[in-house]
């Protein structure tokens, strides 16, 4: 279904309902690869396990938890330079006139 | 006055879990002990403006903290508390009585839905006050009609303010995230999960569900596939990671934390029960019933008359459906609970009453098979019936008797013994007699067993114990309805 999407946004056989940050093909198509990069990444590390009997319960939601809070965590250095660009992006939506 | 009986007689122990105090109810009145150790935290509480917004606003219980040595009878509660270390006592706290407690396995799933933004709500808000929540289960809310309530006052603990990790994460996914999950993408039922298991689902168990293309889909990939991954790797002696890791500032960890809290509530939306289910009930009421306008008019029309000249404080309606008939219940004034084995139309029965804000508590209760008493030698969540019988002065049973008699084949003396336990005064009961088409379509051939089934039967097993006040035909003479008061002798006997 993404790949249609950008596809017809390309073609501008149909608009998109509004324009935001998440909404643009090229930062869509981006996140999809990002969730195969994780989801790679997480097999890998995966692939090299022993299979013991006893598996801890709600371990692997915690270590998830912990590469969810370093990812935030390294976003924090960083969240000066996001809402500049954020707010750069919706004043420029503003700016620009609807095609309604 | 409140007229709720303590359904509670045989628990008196409420709950036992946490180190820091014991639940307890005495006569009816809600009662925390909180050891000592737990005070810093409890006063942490108190004081907290957050808390006081909730409560103001009616999401977290009300608290008043009882005078040990005083007049409010606490010292009469220490005393007769069993197995109560006195030495330990530190504050004694009396909580505001929720009408009709209800669980997990009884709920909607728009319910526990609305239980989770609840628990995100409050996490993120008392993280100002320094405060965070110890756990996340559903366990720790009830409703009072359509509104969530917090009632677990020691979940709330002094937060280290350097310290990123919210350990109730976890226990989020599996109890609130998961099983709603399952329930929107599966079909599975909230009862099926939380019946047998108190702290919700695996994600290890709902991978096995999955099909290789929704493994890989969200909310399938973050909720289910990466923990499963993370955890096949079963780090031998790594138990380090439960420990906390204390980040360089408290506003980096702060940070943190509200990113994550607001990525579980995003997943939650995401998660969000949608109506698009229909069952088979689901469209009874528009299309396909039995009842011309005018009958159907006549049946709210009694209901109606019968609710403004008896006033009664709270009603159980017993196969709500929609829940047209708990809705004049609750316009009048009463407090409802409504009951159906179909969870599709509980589910619009809540959405309904949360929308127009009527006092409605829509439970997914089969009375045939009512909810069991769960738990800890079965006595930490109590049965339907008996937090149900004696808690309401009318019960509603409006076309609902026959499904009861020819689907589950319980016998009409049966029912309506049942009907004069959980009413303590009076009853709306239809009868449909088995000539109705109805009544026809359920027997599937086996009309026969139900031949004897005639009016004057149907009087003669009521008067045993009930007094009949008024009767109504409607429509055809299929379909009558009956006001009836409970005998007082019955209640002696």
């Amino acid at each position: 279904m993404k790949l249609t999407n950008l596809y017809s946004a390309i073609l501008e056989k149909r608009q998109p309902r509004q324009i935001s940050l998440k909404r643009i093909p090229v930062i869509r198509a981006l996140r999809s690869l990002l969730g195969l990069f994780l989801l790679s990444t997480t097999m890998l590390i995966a692939s090299s396990s022993n299979a013991h009997a006893y598996i801890d319960p709600g371990y692997g939601s915690l270590l998830w938890q912990l590469l969810i809070a370093g990812f935030f965590g390294s976003l924090f250095y960083t969240r000066n330079i996001i809402f500049k660009v954020k707010t750069w992006f919706r004043t420029r939506k503003r700016n620009q006139p609807r095609t309604d | 006055m409140d007229i709720c009986h303590t359904a509670y007689q045989n628990y008196p122990s409420v709950s036992f879990r946490d180190p820091g105090g014991r639940l307890l109810n005495m006569k009816g009145r809600i009662i925390r002990v909180v050891h000592k150790s737990a005070l810093p935290d409890l006063n942490a509480y108190l004081g907290s403006n957050a808390v006081r917004d909730f409560t103001a606003a009616g999401r977290l219980v009300n608290t008043t903290v009882l005078d040990p040595i005083g007049l409010n009878g606490a010292a009469e509660i220490i005393n007769s508390a069993k197995n109560l270390d006195t030495d330990d006592v530190g504050m004694i706290l009396e909580h505001e009585k929720i009408r009709f407690p209800s669980f997990p396995y009884e709920w909607p799933p728009e319910m526990l839905y609305r239980a989770g933004q609840l628990t995100i709500e409050l996490a993120e808000r008392v993280l100002v006050d320094g405060l965070g929540l110890k756990d996340a289960t559903p366990y720790n809310i009830l409703f009072s009609g359509p509104k969530p309530v917090f009632i677990d006052v020691l979940s709330f603990e002094r937060r280290d303010s350097r310290d990123p990790t919210w350990l109730p994460y976890g226990q989020f996914i599996r109890t609130f995230l998961l099983p709603l999950l399952i329930n929107r993408f599966f079909n599975v039922s909230l009862q099926q999960i939380f019946t047998s298991r108190r702290d919700g689902i695996e994600p290890e168990e709902v991978y096995r569900l999955c099909g290789l293309f929704r493994k890989l889909r969200p909310p399938f990939l973050t909720l289910v596939t990466i923990p499963c991954l993370l955890a096949a790797k079963n780090w031998k002696g790594e138990s380090n990671i439960y420990q906390t890791n204390a980040s360089n500032s408290s506003e980096k960890a702060r940070f943190i934390l509200e990113r994550v809290l607001t990525h579980l509530r995003k997943v939650l939306q995401k998660v969000e029960p949608k109506s698009r289910i229909t069952s088979a009930w689901s469209n009874y009421m528009s299309s396909d019933n039995s009842y011309s306008e005018d009958a159907f008019k006549a049946k709210g029309a009694f209901v109606e008359q019968t609710i403004r000249e008896f006033r009664p404080k709270m009603v159980l309606d017993v196969g709500c459906n929609h829940g047209h008939f708990s809705t004049i219940a609750a316009q009048n004034g009463s407090t409802v609970v409504a009951i159906d084995s179909d969870a599709r139309v509980v589910s619009d029965v809540y959405n309904n009453a949360r929308e127009k804000n009527l006092n409605i508590l829509p439970l997914v209760v089969d009375l045939t098979r009512a909810s069991p008493a769960i738990g800890w030698r079965n006595s930490e969540w109590p049965a339907f019936l008996d937090r149900a019988i004696g808690s309401f002065d009318m019960v509603f049973m409006l076309a609902v008797i026959h499904h009861m008699l020819v689907t589950e084949r319980i016998p009409l003396s049966e029912i309506l013994n049942l009907a004069a336990d959980l009413t303590t005064d009076l009853l709306v009961i239809e009868f449909i007699a088995p000539a109705d088409p109805m009544f026809q379509h359920l027997t599937r051939g086996r009309s026969a067993l139900h031949q004897d089934l005639t009016r004057e039967v149907f009087e003669s097993v009521c008067t045993q114990y009930f007094d009949i006040i008024r009767s109504q035909q409607l429509d055809s003479n299929s379909r009558r309805l009956y006001l009836m008061r409970k005998k007082r002798c019955y209640d002696n006997a």
